[in-house]
């Protein structure tokens, strides 16, 4: 886990996009039901109107903000980013090399994939937010943190309307 | 026994056929053109003619450069400068057509990780199996396009 003030909210955004853009182009769309069809089988149900109404509500709003004042990446941070960018490559190159070896296992390898992807992030929540073709999706692991972000953000917001 | 028509039967000639009969070489049918339009009609008569066999001669030459194509298309090797040609008008098509028309940019998809909550193998988990979903609808692979943090801080309090 980070070292990072409580006090102080940071988002880490990641961009992602396809390897060959003319396959992103046409896959993109189709790629974020396949998102929104995962997340929706793992988001809490129980919950799920406080997550989508509650949270929509005001992430975007929020997500702007914080937009409007990127943070210059500390060593720190430059560290998660590094880690993350190295991590990932490793995960993605050890795939590309067990399917050269692995080709007729592919199928079930797929499967087992969707499964890791359902209980990887089963415990967390997941939001998709933005317009169609904008979209950014949210990972958060406690629901009540993000919402105390975002009552402290709507609030701070409402001192300086009234200000 | 000429086999041309006599002075009688031109007069029910048409100009067409006076003119075709003309360019054939029918003596009667030239004489009987000067009698209708006068002297003033030979000098077009001979360009008609001297026209008709220079599209005769070039014909023969169009024909004679038919067959050498046609030769050059068996012998494959032949061919090869006209299809150096065909392949740069094809780049030069495509090229403009690429630059009239720009492909639209596909937007990247921007994902949030709370910081104080996410470590870097649970991120990196996550977009690899995004990446996985990615391939298991036909795409190649995700790349990280961008990182970077956002301060949620209110304004008061950094």
């Amino acid at each position: 886990m980070i070292d990072i003030d409580e006090e102080e909210p940071k988002f880490v955004r990641i961009e992602i996009e396809g390897l060959n853009a003319e396959k992103w182009y046409q896959l993109r769309t189709k790629f974020i039901r396949a998102i929104h069809k995962t997340l929706d089988t793992v988001i809490d149900h129980e919950h799920s109107s406080t997550l989508r109404d509650e949270a929509k509500k005001f992430t975007t709003e929020l997500l702007n903000y914080g937009k409007a004042k990127l943070q210059r990446a500390g060593l720190e941070n430059e560290e998660l980013m590094a880690q993350v960018d190295l991590l990932y490559s490793q995960k993605e190159k050890e795939l590309a090399e067990a399917r050269k070896l692995h080709a007729e296992a592919e199928a079930l390898e797929i499967r087992n994939n969707i499964r890791k992807l359902k209980l990887g992030i089963g415990g967390m929540k997941a939001l998709m937010i933005g317009e169609t073709g904008k979209e950014e999706i949210l990972f958060l692991k406690q629901m009540d943190h993000f919402l105390e972000i975002l009552r402290d953000f709507e609030g701070d917001n409402n001192v300086r309307l009234q200000g | 026994m000429s086999t041309f028509p006599d002075t009688q039967s031109l007069e029910h000639y048409s100009d067409k056929d006076l003119i075709l009969a003309i360019k054939q070489g029918d003596k009667a049918a030239q004489d009987y053109a000067v009698k209708k339009y006068g002297h003033k009609i030979l000098p077009i008569l001979q360009t008609l003619t001297t026209r008709s066999r220079s599209l005769e001669s070039l014909l023969k030459e169009l024909f004679s450069l038919s067959r050498k194509l046609i030769t050059g298309i068996n012998n494959s090797h032949h061919l090869k400068p006209i299809t150096i040609l065909l392949k740069a008008a094809d780049i030069m098509i495509t090229t403009r057509k690429q630059n009239s028309y720009p492909a639209p940019v596909p937007a990247a998809i921007s994902l949030y990780f709370d910081a104080s909550q996410f470590d870097s193998t649970e991120i990196a988990d996550i977009i690899h199996l995004l990446s996985d979903t990615y391939r298991i609808i036909g795409g190649d692979a995700l790349v990280i396009k961008k990182m970077d943090y956002l301060d949620l801080s209110p304004v008061s309090r950094s």
